[in-house]
């Protein structure tokens, strides 16, 4: 770096800092575009907005290029959700484009060994497994597709081949979300949104770790504490974290205790007599499971039976099942029975990776619904996602096994029918059978053909399933008696997926291409591509172009709409096609507008209404539903189904749930019972593993293990142990153990009492390092409704090199 | 070769965290910028991301210091990052 730049550049982080400290906050209010208008331009260098590209929060970074790099990053003060401020993955986050092993060229494995080969043959490679056998091909996603990208997948797979056998990572992160979601209000996403973190009295973590997970929004709560504000944190949990340093109240639970208190709180309510009756009256219904098939819509109880069914779930009885003493239970209770103050409750894994996923989520709607604390600014049951997009692409766009994109479902007929003439398709063309979900999707592909496994040829894009997967051992590793299968991997480096594909893909990424996500708080957020990716590395939406493109070439009558067109076709302002599916004419226009732009129509369905892409260029993100005023001007919604924010509330209604599954416009507050977890430790494998994130590392570290102060910070994979577990099994720290369950082992260095710190019996180990699949160990059984795997829970034994095991 | 915006936060006010500010002013890759209520601006301007991480972790040390936030960070050809090897390959 010359020093005239290097000047520049420290005059440019000094005005930026500066700026921090004279708005008297850590997080600044700032409105319009300050946030680019105090960041200095040099020579040749040029600023420009785009969300990060980690985690769901959604903070948007201001992104310095000169000569066609990356150069700075800086937080975006003009961002509602971050305000200027980055976490440390953020502040990165532009060096994850420049790692030493970018993936450039396509590489085909050729007698095992893999070798470069050009796009023409890679597409023409893809198009032809595809042509041969259409119906036994699957597409595997992600919740960090932009929303384009994931349209395109979605429209490929469900309109040009009738083929609903797309699910994405998503599955293994918020399903159970969305499953209860849909279960409560008939619509999936949370009602409210981050200002709830700003005004809530008592912020309720149900078994998640937002100081690490989430930084910047955990920021927000600890910079009202910082201002002189009270804010109560309580943090429900199996093991301490960062978070639990800066909670109020600790309460250890045993695994799964999660439902037995959310159930107990509801019987206090209600044997208290200081539930809400008003909102239940006029908002709520009840609802159980079914006896004989349980289902998401279930069966409408009465408050009598409710009371009935929840009445054995006592202080006494929820502490035998949680672990949870009973005056905590109570406690809890008695801060839902307060009307004068406002509770949030946050969670993400926690209660996703769960085997009652759809029930614990549903539970703590419940909570909520039956306190009252719902719909006012602070009072807000509120799911987060692990991935930029999750909410976005997954759950709006639907790229899901059973859905398509505006929350319609492959299996009704009107839905069909819409999405085919939304798409000018031939009525029929889009399948009415769901396709399979993760878990089972990689079960069928790593079964023999000839035994069953009726998926041979899988692309997965933007994803690494060979280390997030469960059980890796059953669902990804083994490819004896496979040889007719076939794996296409894109992908921005080397990972634990392509080490075992036939067919690697070089993709751009970020800012490298066009793109659009949805966060957390139904935020749709928009940037544009400002450099090159390297080498041959391309847009993966131009791959699915491409593909479907040559399938059109070789006539496969999917790729045609109604008229013969091209599915895809996208025309100038003459009415010309443009051939997006060449690459060099991939820019010619804006392919992500013309994606976006036809799938808004969709939006409306569900009152997740969508505005103009051009309103997403001028804004750091709009919250959905975004509606048009009468002066053309467009408003986003920060609280849903409440009468004071949400143009969708009938006049006269105070809240109104207008998707409500019970069409009362009422939400249902669901009773489940409670079950053990499907395994537990016993004699043979005595303690409990549960999995997860580190501050350091996004997900499976294929970004940031490139980056070296991130990798420095965290370089390796580690379990966590209570130190008289390690006494007793005379481990000692830092020495490397045995991680072994029924299903595969892994090799961990100890830290003993670190950073994380379970209780006895528990040990904890991060899924980052692709050194260390933890997942060989985990489990793949799901939840019955939203099929996500449960990844916090499972029996393992802690065997020291030799043969000591560990007992509990 | 990183350079960094930082924000530090204190206790209380910044003008009774005297001898703290020597020892900020005092690491030669800081520039020390302004100061409002309990917060100062600072640069740190190091050799290598391994200062960076040495600096960052002595300022969160500090007597008074409640936290450290990032404004903006550069950063160019990072040579430490190319001598990286490949985690695959």
């Amino acid at each position: 770096m010359d020093s005239k730049r290097r000047s520049f550049l420290k005059s440019a982080a000094m005005t930026a800092a500066g700026s921090m400290v004279a708005s008297g906050t850590s997080l600044p209010v700032v409105h319009a575009d300050q946030g680019v208008a105090n960041l200095p331009d040099g020579e040749g260098l040029t600023w420009n907005k785009a969300p990060c590209r980690f985690c769901g929060t959604g903070c948007h970074v201001q992104v310095g290029v000169e000569d066609g790099r990356v150069v700075a990053i800086a937080g975006d003060k003009a961002a509602d959700v971050n305000k200027g401020l980055l976490c440390v993955k953020g502040y990165h986050v532009g060096g994850i484009l420049y790692g030493k092993d970018r993936l450039t060229k396509p590489l085909l494995r050729k007698e095992g060994k893999l070798t470069e080969i050009e796009w023409d043959e890679a597409i023409e490679i893809v198009a032809t497994r595809i042509f041969n056998s259409p119906e036994t091909f699957a597409f595997y996603g992600s919740g960090q597709w932009t929303i384009p990208e994931g349209y395109a997948a979605q429209k490929f797979m469900k309109g040009g081949l009738g083929n609903n056998h797309i699910d994405p990572n998503a599955r293994l992160c918020m399903a159970s979300a969305v499953t209860g979601f849909l279960a409560t209000y008939g619509v999936d996403e949370p009602a409210g949104c981050y200002q709830d973190l700003d005004e809530c009295d008592v912020l309720i973590m149900w078994g998640n770790n937002p100081a690490e997970m989430h930084p910047v929004l955990f920021s927000r709560v600890t910079d009202r504490r910082s201002r002189g504000e009270t804010v109560r944190i309580i943090d429900i949990g199996t093991r301490r974290t960062r978070t639990t340093d800066a909670a109020n109240d600790y309460l250890e639970m045993k695994p799964h205790g999660d439902v037995a208190i959310s159930l107990g709180i509801m019987h206090l309510l209600i044997a208290n007599d200081n539930y809400d009756k008003s909102f239940v009256k006029n908002h709520c219904n009840f609802r159980g499971a079914e006896a004989v098939t349980p289902t998401l819509q279930g069966e409408q109880i009465s408050e009598d039976e409710f009371r009935k069914r929840i009445a054995k779930y006592t202080p006494e009885h929820v502490e035998e099942l949680s672990g949870l003493p009973a005056e905590k239970i109570r406690m809890l209770a008695d801060l839902f029975g307060n009307h004068e103050i406002r509770i949030t409750s946050l969670w993400c894994m926690g209660m996703n990776q769960h085997t009652m996923g759809t029930a614990i989520n549903s539970l703590v709607h419940g909570v909520h619904l039956l306190s009252g604390h719902f719909g006012r600014p602070g009072d807000a049951p509120t799911s987060l996602t692990g991935q930029p997009s999750a909410c976005g692409t997954v759950r709006e766009v639907g790229t899901l096994a059973h859905a398509l994109p505006g929350g319609r479902v492959v299996a009704n007929p009107e839905h069909r029918q819409q999405c085919e003439e939304f798409w000018n398709l031939r009525n029929g063309s889009i399948n009415a059978v769901p396709g399979y979900h993760t878990v089972k999707m990689f079960e069928q592909f790593t079964k023999p053909t000839a035994a069953g496994g009726d998926i041979t040829t899988m692309l997965v894009q933007v994803t690494n399933p060979g280390q997030t997967l469960p059980n890796l051992n059953a669902l990804f590793n083994d490819k004896q008696g496979l040889e007719d299968k076939f794996l296409i991997v894109s992908d921005v480096y080397p990972t634990a997926t392509t080490a075992l594909a036939d067919l690697i893909l070089p993709a751009a990424m970020w800012v490298e291409k066009n793109g659009m996500f949805g966060n957390s708080e139904r935020r749709t957020q928009q940037w544009f591509k400002m450099v090159d990716p390297p080498g041959a590395a391309r847009d993966d939406c131009w791959m699915t172009i491409a593909i479907a493109h040559k399938l059109f070439e070789m006539g496969y009558k999917g790729m045609q709409d109604k008229n013969g067109e091209f599915i895809f076709a996208v025309k100038d302002k003459d009415g010309k096609v443009i051939p997006v599916w060449e690459f060099e004419h991939y820019y010619d226009t804006n392919v992500d507008q013309h994606l976006f732009e036809e799938y808004r129509q969709f939006t409306t369905m569900k009152h997740k209404n969508l505005a103009p892409y051009e309103e997403y260029v001028k804004a750091r993100g709009l919250r959905w539903p975004v509606v048009e005023q009468e002066d053309g001007s467009w408003r986003e919604t920060r609280f849903r189904f409440s009468a004071f924010d949400d143009p969708f509330v009938t006049a006269g209604q105070e809240f109104e749930f207008y998707h409500s599954s019970s069409n009362d416009g009422r939400a249902q507050i669901w009773f489940h019972d409670y079950q053990p977890p499907p395994e537990v430790p016993d004699d043979e494998y005595p303690m409990w593993l549960c999995t997860g994130r580190v501050l350091e590392h996004w997900h499976t570290g294929t970004m940031t293990r490139r980056l070296d102060p991130l990798n420095r910070a965290m370089p390796t994979a580690y379990v966590e142990m209570h130190l008289e577990d390690a006494r007793v099994a005379n481990i000692r720290q830092g020495e490397t153990v045995r991680i072994e369950s029924r299903r595969g082992v892994c090799e961990l260095p100890v830290w003993i009492d670190g950073r994380g710190r379970p209780p006895r019996g528990t040990v904890f180990v991060p899924f980052f390092d692709e050194t260390k699949l933890i997942n060989n160990c985990t489990l793949d059984a799901h939840d019955p409704f939203s099929k996500q795997p449960d990844y916090k829970k499972c029996a393992v034994r802690v065997v020291k090199q030799g043969t000591v095991k560990v007992s509990s | 070769m990183p350079i960094s915006g930082l924000v530090v936060t204190f206790g209380s006010s910044v003008s009774e965290y005297v001898d703290t500010i020597e020892a900020i002013r005092a690491i030669p890759e800081i520039d020390l910028g302004d100061a409002a209520g309990s917060k100062l601006a600072i640069v740190v301007d190091s050799e290598s991301n391994c200062r960076d991480h040495e600096i960052w972790n002595t300022l969160l040390h500090l007597p008074g210091v409640i936290d450290l936030a990032i404004a903006l960070v550069a950063f160019d050809e990072d040579e430490e990052t190319n001598q990286h090897d490949a985690i695959r390959n």
